[in-house]
Parts: C-alpha cells; sequence; structure tokens
C-alpha cells in the first residue's frame, strides 16, 4: 500500500479504483546482466496486451516475473490485491513462495511448447489442477474441464493423449487446462510459435473470444497482424524497457520512437 | 501380472518361515539346544548330505557331535558356515561349537588372538600327499620344487609344503584341486588324510604317497565358555572310553594308528567299515543312473525360495530407499545433496561383498560400546544382515536410475505444473515422479535379475541359498558339472519372468518414444 499511496501522490491523482495488475519499478538481473530496467505498468481489467520486441529483450522474462516464476530483484508486482515486493535491489521477500504460490490461483500460463503432461489425457490434463490445487472432486472436476474443453472446441478430443493431439489443439487444450482454475489474467508466451501456421488462428480465435468475455490477457507474441487486430494496446519491448506503449493504430501507423520503427519496419 | 503377484506371494510365505524358524532357534538357545557350526561343503566324509538322501545330513565328525550333545543332554542343531568364516561365526555366537576338521596345532598359536578355546583331541590324523597314478613321484622328498594344491584355511599344509621345499596353490575344495592334478597343473594335492582317503575310494587315478606331519582335530568354543568346553571334554572322555568314538571312526573306516596310540587301544578294527562301504556304492551307483539330481531337487528348490525371498525383500529395501536417495539428491538442500552424494560414491565404490562381510561380521564389534537396543540391532540375523546389505547396496545404483529419470522429464513440465498453482511438492509427485516411472522401470528390472545372481554372496554370512545348495552338491557327489547345469536352470528360470518384464516394459517405453519422433 505504501508504494501505491507514494505512486498516487506523485500522480497527483487520488483515485479509488486500482487497476487489476499493477507493476512498478521492476527490476531483475540474470547471471549479473540486467534483464528488466525499472519496469512500471498498469494493466486494466479486461484488456488485451500484447508484448512485442526482439528475442532476448525480457519479453518472457517479464512474463514469468509476473505469475513468480521468476523472483524479481527490486520493484512489485500487484496482481488482485496480491503483492510480490522488494523495496531494494536484493532485499529479503518474506513468504515469497506462499505469495507466489496464491498469485498463480489468479493468473493461468500459456507456454511456447505447450507443456501438456504427455502421461495424461486431455481431459486428466485439465482436471489435475481443479483436484490437486482446489481439492475439487472428481465429479466437479470434469464438470469444470469438459465446460472448459466444449469452450476451446476440443470436447471431441478429451480422451486422446497429447501426442495424438495437433500442436494448435495441444495449445488449445493448454488455454483449457489454465482456464480451469478460473483465473484474472491469462498469461501467454508466444503461444502461436511452435505451431504449424496454418492452425495458428484457431488458437488466436480462442483469445479473441476470451476477450469478447472480458479476460485480462498479456500476449507475448510475434503475430503483428493479431497483435494489430485483437490487442487494446501494444508495449513495444527492447533492452530490457518498455520504449513505447500505445494504441494499435498509432503504433503501426506512426511509431513515436526511432527503434520501434526499426523493428515494425521487418514486420510490415 | 498374476504371475509376478504369485510368485511374490509364495516367496513371502517362504521368507516369514525362514524367519519365523530363526525367531525359534534363537528362543530355543537358551533351552536345550547344542548348535554345532561346520562346512558341510568340505564333503565326505567329515560332514556331508548324504548322496542318496539329500535331506540327511551325515559324516563321522555329525556323528561325534550328535554324541557329545546326546551326552551333555542337548538337541543338536547343525549351522552351516563357509569354511573360512567358521571361527567368526563361533564368535559372533551364530553357533556354541565349533567342529569340522579344526586343527589344534595350528589353533593352539591363534587361540588367544581369535578368542577361541579348545578341547582334546577327538581325531589324529596327518596329511596325505597324492600324485596321479602314473606320475614319476615315488616318495614325498622328490615333491621338491613342484606344485602342490592344498585346501584354503590349512596352515598346517601351507607350513608343511614349505618344509618340503614344494609351492602351494589354494583351492576352495578338493573336488577343484583334483581337477587340477588331472589337468596336469599340479604335481601333488596334499589334504588331510580322511577327505584324501574318501576322494582316493571312488577315484582310482590317484595314488597316494607316505604320510606327512600329524594333525590333532579338536572342538572349539568361545572363549567366554569355558564350562562349556568343560563339558566338551568330559563328553569326549566318556565317548572315548566306552568305545562310541572308536566305533565311529571304524565304521567310516577312518580308524587309524595315530589315534589308537591316543586312545591307547588297538589298532586292529573290531566293526566293518559299513559308512565308508555305503558311501562308495552310493557315490557310483547316484551318479550312473543320474539319482542325484532327482534327490537334490526339493532342496534346491527350498534354496531357490531363499534366494528369491532375499533378492525380492532386498529389492523392495533398494527400491524405497533409493527413491528417498535419489529425491535428496535432486531436489534436496544443499547440503543434503552432498551428503547424499558422498553416501552414493562410497556404496557404489566398495565392493558388495566387503559391504556384506562387514555388516554381518564387523558390526557386532561396536555391540560392547553401545547400549541397548542399539547394541542388539548390530548383531543382525544373518537374513536381515543379508537383505540390508543388498539392499544399501542396490539403493545407491537405483538412486542413480531415478534421478537419471527425473532429469529426463523436461524442465517445461515442473514449470506448467507450477503455473498451474501446484506447490513444489506436488509438481514432483503428479508431474515429474509418475512420468519418471515409465522411462525408469526398465532399468529397474534388469538391476532386480543382477541383484538376483549377486544374491548367492549372502552364502557368505551362513545363509543356505541356491548357488551355496550347488557347492555342498557338487563337493558331496564330486560333480560341479552336472550340478552346475543345474543350478544354472534355477537361476535362468527364477530370472526370466523379470527378463520378460523388462523387456515388456522397455517395448512400451520404445513405443511411446516412436509415436513421440
Amino acid at each position: 500500500m505504501g508504494a501505491n499511496a507514494s505512486r498516487e501522490a506523485v500522480a497527483g491523482v487520488v483515485s479509488t479504483h486500482q487497476p487489476l495488475i499493477q507493476v512498478q519499478n521492476l527490476t531483475k538481473y540474470y547471471h549479473g546482466e540486467l534483464i528488466l530496467k525499472d519496469i512500471s505498468v498498469d494493466i486494466e481489467e479486461g484488456d488485451l496486451v500484447s508484448i512485442i520486441g526482439p528475442s532476448g529483450c525480457g519479453k518472457s522474462t517479464f512474463l514469468r516475473c509476473l505469475n513468480g516464476m521468476e523472483v524479481l530483484d527490486c520493484g512489485s508486482v500487484n496482481i488482485s490485491g496480491i503483492s510480490l515486493q522488494r523495496k531494494t535491489l536484493g532485499a529479503p521477500m518474506q513468504d515469497f513462495n506462499t505469495k507466489a504460490h496464491a498469485l498463480r490461483q489468479q493468473v493461468g500460463m500459456v507456454f511456447q511448447t505447450f507443456n501438456l503432461f504427455p502421461h495424461k489425457t486431455l481431459l486428466q490434463n485439465v482436471m489435475m489442477a481443479p483436484m490437486i490445487v482446489q481439492k475439487k472432486s472428481r465429479d466437479e472436476a470434469e464438470a469444470v474441464a469438459v465446460k472448459f474443453l466444449d469452450k476451446v472446441g476440443l470436447k471431441a478430443f478429451s480422451h486422446r493423449y497429447p501426442i495424438q493431439l495437433s500442436g494448435g489443439q495441444q495449445q488449445r487444450g493448454a488455454i483449457a487446462r489454465a482456464l480451469a482454475l478460473a483465473p484474472k489474467v491469462m498469461l501467454y508466451d508466444e503461444p502461436t510459435s511452435a505451431i504449424d501456421p496454418t492452425r495458428v488462428d484457431e488458437v488466436l480465435e480462442v483469445m479473441r473470444d476470451l476477450d469478447k468475455e472480458g479476460m485480462t490477457q498479456i500476449v507475448v507474441t510475434h503475430e503483428m497482424r493479431f497483435a494489430k487486430d485483437a490487442s487494446d494496446y501494444i508495449i513495444y519491448m527492447e533492452q530490457g524497457e518498455f520504449v513505447e506503449i500505445s494504441d494499435e493504430d498509432e503504433i503501426f501507423i506512426a511509431p513515436k520512437d526511432e527503434r520501434t520503427r526499426k523493428f515494425l519496419k521487418k514486420f510490415m | 501380472m498374476n504371475v509376478y503377484r504369485l510368485l511374490t506371494k509364495t516367496v513371502y510365505r517362504n521368507t516369514f518361515a525362514c524367519f519365523f524358524a530363526l525367531s525359534l532357534s534363537a528362543t530355543a538357545e537358551a533351552k536345550d539346544i547344542l548348535r554345532w557350526g561346520a562346512d558341510g561343503q568340505g564333503g565326505a566324509p567329515h560332514v556331508f548330505y548324504d548322496p542318496k538322501n539329500p535331506e540327511r545330513l551325515t559324516g563321522f565328525e555329525y556323528e561325534v557331535a550328535k554324541n557329545i550333545a546326546d551326552f551333555t543332554g542337548k538337541d543338536l542343531q547343525y549351522c552351516p558356515n563357509d569354511y573360512e568364516m567358521l571361527v567368526s561365526g563361533l564368535k559372533r555366537g551364530e553357533y556354541d561349537i565349533l567342529m569340522n576338521a579344526i586343527v589344534r596345532n595350528v589353533w593352539q598359536k591363534h587361540a588367544k588372538k581369535a578368542g577361541v578355546l579348545l578341547s582334546d583331541p577327538y581325531y589324529i590324523t596327518h596329511l596325505q600327499p597324492v600324485v596321479l597314478k602314473n606320475s614319476e613321484i615315488k616318495t614325498v622328498s622328490q615333491l621338491k620344487g613342484k606344485k602342490i594344491g592344498i585346501l584354503k584355511c590349512s596352515e598346517h599344509a601351507e607350513n608343511a609344503v614349505r618344509q618340503l621345499g614344494a609351492h602351494f596353490v589354494i583351492y576352495d575344495d578338493e573336488v577343484k584341486a583334483y581337477a587340477d592334478l588331472n589337468n596336469k597343473r599340479l604335481d601333488c594335492v596334499m589334504t588331510d588324510h580322511p577327505e584324501t582317503f574318501y576322494y582316493a575310494s571312488v577315484d582310482d587315478s590317484i595314488r597316494m604317497l607316505e604320510p606327512v606331519d600329524r594333525i590333532e582335530f579338536s572342538v572349539a568354543v568361545r572363549d567366554d565358555h569355558s564350562d562349556l568346553l568343560k563339558q566338551v571334554n568330559a563328553a569326549l572322555e566318556h565317548l572315548k572310553n566306552n568305545g562310541t568314538l572308536r566305533a565311529i571312526y571304524e565304521r567310516w573306516g577312518l580308524w587309524n594308528t595315530e589315534t589308537a596310540t591316543y586312545f591307547k587301544t588297538s589298532v586292529l578294527p573290531q566293526t566293518p567299515a559299513t559308512e565308508l562301504e555305503r558311501y562308495i556304492a552310493d557315490v557310483q551307483s547316484e551318479t550312473e543312473n543320474g539319482n542325484c539330481y532327482l534327490n537334490s531337487l526339493s532342496c534346491f528348490a527350498k534354496a531357490a525360495a531363499v534366494t528369491l525371498g532375499i533378492s525380492l525383500s532386498a529389492m523392495v529395501l533398494a527400491l524405497v530407499f533409493g527413491f528417498i536417495l535419489a529425491v535428496f539428491r535432486t531436489y534436496g538442500f544443499r547440503w543434503l545433496q552432498c551428503l547424499t552424494a558422498t553416501w552414493i560414491e562410497i556404496i557404489r565404490g566398495t565392493p558388495l561383498m566387503v559391504q556384506l562381510l562387514f555388516i554381518f561380521y564387523g558390526l557386532p564389534n561396536l555391540a560392547p560400546y553401545l547400549s541397548e537396543p542399539f547394541a542388539s540391532w548390530v548383531c543382525m540375523n544373518p537374513f536381515v544382515a543379508g537383505i540390508l546389505a543388498l539392499g544399501l547396496n542396490y539403493s545407491a545404483y537405483e538412486a542413480e536410475i531415478y534421478r537419471s529419470g527425473f532429469q529426463s522429464v523436461p524442465i517445461g513440465q515442473t514449470e506448467a505444473a507450477r503455473a498451474l498453482g501446484m506447490t513444489h511438492t506436488q509438481a514432483l509427485w503428479h508431474v515429474v515422479f509418475s512420468q519418471a516411472v515409465r522411462t525408469v522401470l526398465p532399468p529397474l528390472t534388469n538391476d532386480f535379475i543382477m541383484l538376483l545372481q549377486d544374491s548367492s554372496l549372502v552364502s557368505l554370512i551362513t545363509i543356505v541359498e541356491l548357488s551355496r545348495t550347488y557347492q555342498l552338491f557338487a563337493a558331496a557327489n564330486f560333480n560341479y558339472f552336472g550340478f552346475g547345469i543345474l543350478v544354472s536352470l534355477f537361476y535362468l528360470l527364477m530370472g526370466l519372468p523379470f527378463t520378460r518384464l523388462a523387456r515388456h516394459f522397455e517395448k512400451s517405453l520404445s513405443a511411446k518414444m516412436q509415436r513421440h519422433a
């Protein structure tokens, strides 16, 4: 709350409204190298945010810091009232594991390589977290799993094992698996990069549908078309910094920053 | 899977029976049982299983021991042990008396250090050198510079060979020594007269030279059992005076001048050598019509159950303990990782045989310095010690198999599980371990087949299992070939279900791999 208060004071605005995700002065080192440089951003509930930028710019690390998969070195991440924070660089973090664990139940994550559990059927994959984490009964968990598999169009494939599914189907399954915990936020780490180009749209379609339902989503992506069409706004990231945050039309038509312009040139 | 279950069931019943028998013998110890340690593998005529009826123990020392037990009003219980381990077993309290060609002249020198007391002699004999019938060697003096085969643990024979200016080669049992004599690898074999005499009685290709040395056989007891020693001496005196000993030796064809002089009686036998004749007839007929194999089957089957019981119990221990080691080694705190890594290296870097002997014979040395219940824990019964040694040894290898299994699960799997809100433990259990199981099953099953064979080492700690039974029968029948094939069949048959199981796991795994590719 201390951090919030000071921020509001700086902004000179006092408001009761609090964004769903607040990131302040997020700093992360990796093997002595500065990966995230003092990043601050607010993301409102229901937004779909795309993060673009060259490889190695820190996009994935940023995403992983949001659900505590990476331990931040300084700054704070506050999602839906759960806060991971470090006031000074490397200061001790109390209850990091407990808080990160609580945070992850609010935040679903989807990986580039799907990471479905190969020894379980699709249905079992989706049922696992509700049963193990939320201690739901088998019947309850199955009802939830079937509902979300239906949502991503995979109800008919419930009893297949991951290796019997295409990349697009696996990724949709992974989205259903994350949704089964009823998260407030969904994070996607290059969700379509490992998928056959002809199957990319089926995954993006699922994400568009979720956006319509008001899900807050952050997508690290190379799909410029998707970023342009579907995002509420786009963040361009380079060398651990948010170079430009802007409305989709702005960034593609008239990027403010020279670096953004150079990057987008390769895609346009 | 049904066969597997059936096997486990039978074995547990058998292992239980073993433990039950052991605990019974332990409780009965205080009452009226005289436990007698000897090595049946030494063969005829000392202590051996009747070739015609392999369940029946016989031998002239068996008869003497039986008479000593009768005299003291106790029941005799035979405790088989490897010859090299006979004295260690006595010290360890595995049996009360040791009587098995213990040479008084040698052991008197070591008695104090070894912590044993020796009785008056019960039989006197000599070393008997033999050569092939057509050998150029006619007298002992011609043995100078030659190669002489002797038995292990026979210091008196080593000394005698040295005095003759010859070289000795040490053998486990006389059958192997005679085989080398026939192969011309040896010029002469020199063992105690009774053994040589019995071997010569069924093999006419050898010729005896004149006697060497004088050997007195004594009974040994622990040095804190001087009362028992008095009883043994009284028994021997009584049996000597009433002619029982003489009758035994005469029936076995072993009555000789040395013993007669010591007993102060006539050297002329009064009783026919019935046991000797019976033995010669049995060995010849059994070997001719192959009955010895049929008769031995029930013994081999029992021994196979012991082998399987010990192996399965040890494997369960290895699987459980190895898993714990692997988890500590991979996911533990830094100090725990170092500790388990060191432990695994120590176990893998030392021979199983050393570990086994250390646990069974070494650990009890700590007992005087420990308080109860630790003092009794370090003096384990042979089955517990055998299972523990095999289990601990294999757990180190299984731990490394598990570890490679854990590492074969991609890191993304753990990340996905954690991102789904699972705790570290839940992620390990539901995602990593349950996937690793599939990769580690084939190598673990293969290890069990190896353990089945390594279990033969427990014969070193007084357990009569399959390979020990082989040695006993081979020595008693002078036949390492036929029984070797028989015992191999037993091992093969026992290992077969597990080989099949391993192949099944491998197949299903490779099928999965192919689908991945």
